[in-house]
């Protein structure tokens, strides 16, 4: 049966996933870690860093590091939350082609996607290392807030890092299906995700035959784990300014390193009641003398620094619920996702607003990494029961008189599905109306995106509201939206199928794909070189230790002789291979070394 | 009675003739002609100044007492060891009742100058003037950096490629290069200082690689965590030294370090030429 993996693509930390022998793992990265910072970065040489070795950097080279590029993936150019990027990124962002953002790296432009198809391949290549296979399909989630652009950017993502999406779930719905594997319940349940970069609580409706309805959903994407460990390094900072006079803030390593250390400080506060932040050598006065950096941080001092942050993930809270219509005793379960619900003030708030105790079960970074493994492993396996049907994430409707929204599907309406309503014209004699057709919640048009727009002609002249037309939405299985449009009268219609945008043609997409296989492809060639170099390196050492001894005792028979010009030889052809870092050349001298090694133990065993 | 007469002992003053007086003597009388010296030093014949008895041979009994009187370092001399003359050991004679030269007004940091004795007035004069106004206006503003504690500033001497060559061809390449930047800042087409960069820049690469050898060894720490911040080292290398985890290998530590890779290298091989770091 063919491996699905499935991927927790965050905005700070991603995680792969992979059922086995019918138990969903995490996958552990090379350094044994289950989560992988979503950051890359370009070095001054020219050299890609993805994930942890990103991060380390991400401050002294803040200008060629990409970190949160999930918060811009599929975002308008003109979008807000793309021109809050533009003003507080430390990374450029520029505008593209079609109305897209360009991330610019040393001076080199990439494509949200393409970002993001670095992340994603870095998760393939864990997946592909562990199982020992290579790996073609992924279910890969998205946040429930994200709209058709969104999700189709995703899956661009995933086809350039050369993975098949077969299916894009809601990060919530992976965590309750992870929740409720293996159980067949049936509750109305809230996942609390708070993760490093973001906060979103969902409600959902676990109910028989494998539905997850996604009742409601709301968060803040500017509210997470960073904001916290940027509270520490405020206190860190100010704390050493008023001991030394010197803002820290100033040099970037030492910013580097405060960094480090809030986040590992603020880690180890979730099970031990205060922590010492140690850095010596921190930066140098104006005398030139090395200060350093020593301060003990308590868990009520990070409470105290972090309270607003956690009051207001609460505030969400009540809100959603009240926008849900639904009371706290209607929530029967409360999921905690995301590393920072590891903080023992945050169980303790979440706990407190809804009543109940959240559910520890899980383990918080990896449960929807998880979740997303078993609905792949569902997908490709015809006799997995849980099904996940997948939902509209967001209402579908058209723009009428007055730029009102009139809603044709509703938000969680299961596909395949399609919905009819009859409209007329609203002024005398108009022989044209335009169909906008949107996707969102809001009552107003101009708050709601706009998927695509076609034009119905050839209406009778009459007065306002005699003529009638039919608009029907459908959506496919796939996920494909058509609108149709019809006089009643005369029986002309017009249609338009409306396929989400990335903001990348399929050229550009093939493109980057190509790109990226040549990486990974120089990546693995590197890999495979260092891998038999270090091999060949060890037996050329001991065949060097072992040659005085070997020329002492056969020194004085001509196949001795020659054995020794051989050898040497063989570790010479070794040597230029390895300088000129041809990987199948090393590999090929490792037999004639591995030879060479054996027959010069022997010799100098015998004597 | 000349009051510059100070060939008389003054009232008071014991005379006595007892040999063991001898010791009791400032200095020995030099082997040479001091006179002659001191006039070959300060040039010119020396002024004639009552009471200065003239250079006695070295059967001459000397005349009692003598003083110096070429300036404000003058003072009484005991009258009697000074009177006695010593044959020296060339047999020249030595003056007697002379001062040691000790007491001669002679600055030390004038170059040395031709004896002329034409020029008494005119050198005397620029000596005065030599020692008394103040320095130029450059060697002030040196003067005044160092009363500060400050170090010489360097933009204050620009930088050459005669310098810059100098260092390539001593072997010192570090130097050479501050230079070569340095020449780069003033003309970035400056193509010389460019080739001098790069080629001082990999010749200190190979050296450094060299003493830490491969990039895909792992460095260690050998310093206990609470005696590091004992150890004598900036806070750029207290970076680098935070970035060695045990675990990265020293090409992650340079692609991590966010500083030119050749300031990575020189500051990981000092770690390990100190025995701070280790490698595995």
């Amino acid at each position: 049966m063919e491996k699905v993996i499935g991927i927790d693509l965050g905005t700070t930390n991603s995680c792969v996933a992979i059922v086995e022998n019918g138990t969903p793992v995490v996958i552990p990265n090379r350094g044994g870690y289950k989560t992988t910072p979503s950051m890359v970065a370009v070095t001054e040489a020219g050299k890609r860093l993805v994930g942890h070795i990103a991060k380390r950097q991400a401050i002294t080279n803040a200008e060629n590091t990409v970190y949160a590029a999930k918060r811009l993936i599929g975002r308008k150019w003109n979008s807000p939350q793309v021109k809050n990027a533009v003003a507080t990124s430390s990374y450029r962002i520029v505008e593209g082609p079609h109305n897209d953002r360009r991330i610019v790296l040393r001076d080199k432009e990439f494509s949200v996607p393409e970002i993001s198809a670095m992340v994603l391949q870095e998760m393939k290549v864990i997946a592909e290392d562990y199982l020992g296979e290579t790996v073609s399909k992924a279910v890969v989630t998205v946040p429930a807030y994200f709209n058709d652009n969104q999700r189709q950017a995703t899956k661009d993502a995933g086809e350039i890092a050369g993975l098949d999406v077969i299916r894009i779930i809601n990060e919530p719905t992976a965590a309750a299906l992870s929740y409720g594997f293996g159980r067949n319940i049936e509750k109305t349940v809230a996942v609390y995700d708070f993760g490093g970069g973001t906060f979103d609580i969902s409600i959902l409706e676990i109910g028989a035959h494998g539905v997850f309805k996604v009742i409601a959903t709301a968060g803040d994407t500017f509210l997470g784990g960073e904001d916290i460990d940027a509270r520490i390094i405020d206190w860190l900072v100010s704390g050493f300014k008023e001991e030394h006079g010197i803002d820290l803030r100033q040099d970037r390593m030492a910013l580097q390193r405060l960094k480090d250390a809030a986040e590992k400080a603020k880690c180890e506060l979730s099970s031990v009641r205060e922590t010492e932040v140690n850095l010596p050598f921190i930066i140098s006065s104006g005398r030139n003398e090395a200060l350093h950096l020593q301060r003990t941080l308590t868990r009520q001092t990070l409470e105290e620094l972090s309270d607003d942050l956690i009051e207001r993930t609460v505030d969400i809270c009540k809100q959603t619920l009240e926008d849900a219509k639904l009371g706290k005793d209607e929530i029967e379960e409360v999921v905690l996702v995301g590393g920072m619900t590891r903080m023992p003030k945050i169980q303790q708030s979440v706990q407190g607003f809804f009543e109940k105790e959240p559910n520890k079960g899980v383990h918080p970074d990896e449960v929807v990494a998880l979740g997303a493994a078993i609905q792949g492993a569902a997908l490709v396996d015809d006799k997995q029961e849980m099904v996940l049907l997948d939902v509209t994430p967001h209402a579908l409707g058209i723009m009428t008189f007055g730029s009102y929204f009139e809603e044709l599907i509703p938000q969680n309406t299961t596909v395949p599905t399609h919905r009819t309503k009859i409209f007329t014209t609203s002024r005398d004699h108009q022989t044209a109306v335009k169909i906008l057709v949107m996707q969102g919640e809001s009552q107003r048009a101009e708050e709601n995106e706009l998927l695509g727009e076609f034009i119905l002609t050839g209406l009778r002249r009459a007065p306002k509201g005699q003529v009638e037309i039919e608009v029907t939405f459908e959506i496919s299985a796939d996920g494909i939206v058509s609108v149709r449009a019809k006089d009643l009268e005369t029986g002309l219609e017009q249609s338009i199928q409306v396929t989400a945008t990335s903001g990348l043609t399929k050229e550009e997409v093939k493109t980057m794909m190509d790109n990226a296989k040549d990486d990974l492809v120089d990546r693995r060639s590197s890999e495979e070189f260092e891998a038999a170099k270090q091999e060949a390196e060890k037996l050329i050492g001991e065949i060097e230790k072992l040659f005085p001894q070997v020329q002492q005792i056969v020194a004085s028979s001509d196949f001795g002789r020659d054995a020794i010009e051989k050898a040497k030889a063989i570790v010479d052809k070794a040597r230029t291979a390895i300088e000129r870092k041809d990987a199948a050349a090393v590999k090929e001298q490792i037999e004639g070394l591995t030879r060479t090694h054996r027959m010069f133990k022997g010799v100098v065993a015998k004597t | 009675m000349d009051p510059e007469d100070k060939s008389r002992p003054e009232a008071g003053a014991q005379v006595d003739d007892d040999d063991d007086e001898q010791d009791d003597r400032p200095t020995v009388a030099p082997s040479f002609d001091p006179v002659a010296f001191a006039q070959e030093v300060l040039g010119g014949k020396p002024s004639p100044i009552a009471g200065m008895p003239a250079v006695a041979s070295p059967a001459d009994e000397p005349a009692a007492g003598t003083s110096s009187s070429h300036g404000p370092h003058s003072h009484k001399t005991p009258q009697r060891g000074l009177g006695r003359a010593t044959p020296g050991r060339t047999g020249r004679p030595t003056p007697t009742g002379l001062l040691s030269l000790a007491n001669a007004r002679i600055p030390s940091n004038l170059p040395p100058r031709k004896c002329s004795s034409d020029n008494v007035g005119v050198v005397d004069r620029e000596w005065e003037e030599l020692a008394t106004s103040p320095p130029p206006p450059l060697q002030q503003e040196l003067i005044d950096q160092m009363a500060r504690g400050e170090s010489p500033s360097s933009a204050s001497v620009p930088p050459t490629l005669q310098e810059m060559n100098d260092r390539v061809a001593l072997g010192d390449y570090t130097g050479a290069l501050e230079v070569a930047e340095k020449l780069q800042a003033i003309d970035p087409r400056d193509e010389v200082a460019r080739a001098c960069a790069e080629q001082c820049r990999g010749v200190l690469r190979q050296m450094y690689l060299t003493r830490v050898g491969p990039l895909d060894r792992v460095p260690l720490v050998m310093v206990a965590r609470d005696q590091l911040r004992w150890l004598t080292i900036d806070h750029r290398t207290g970076f680098v030294l935070s970035l060695v985890d045990g675990v990265s290998s020293l090409e992650m530590v340079l692609d991590v370090s966010g500083m030119p890779e050749l300031d990575a290298l020189r500051i990981l091989s000092e770690l390990a030429q100190q025995r701070i770091i280790a490698f595995r």
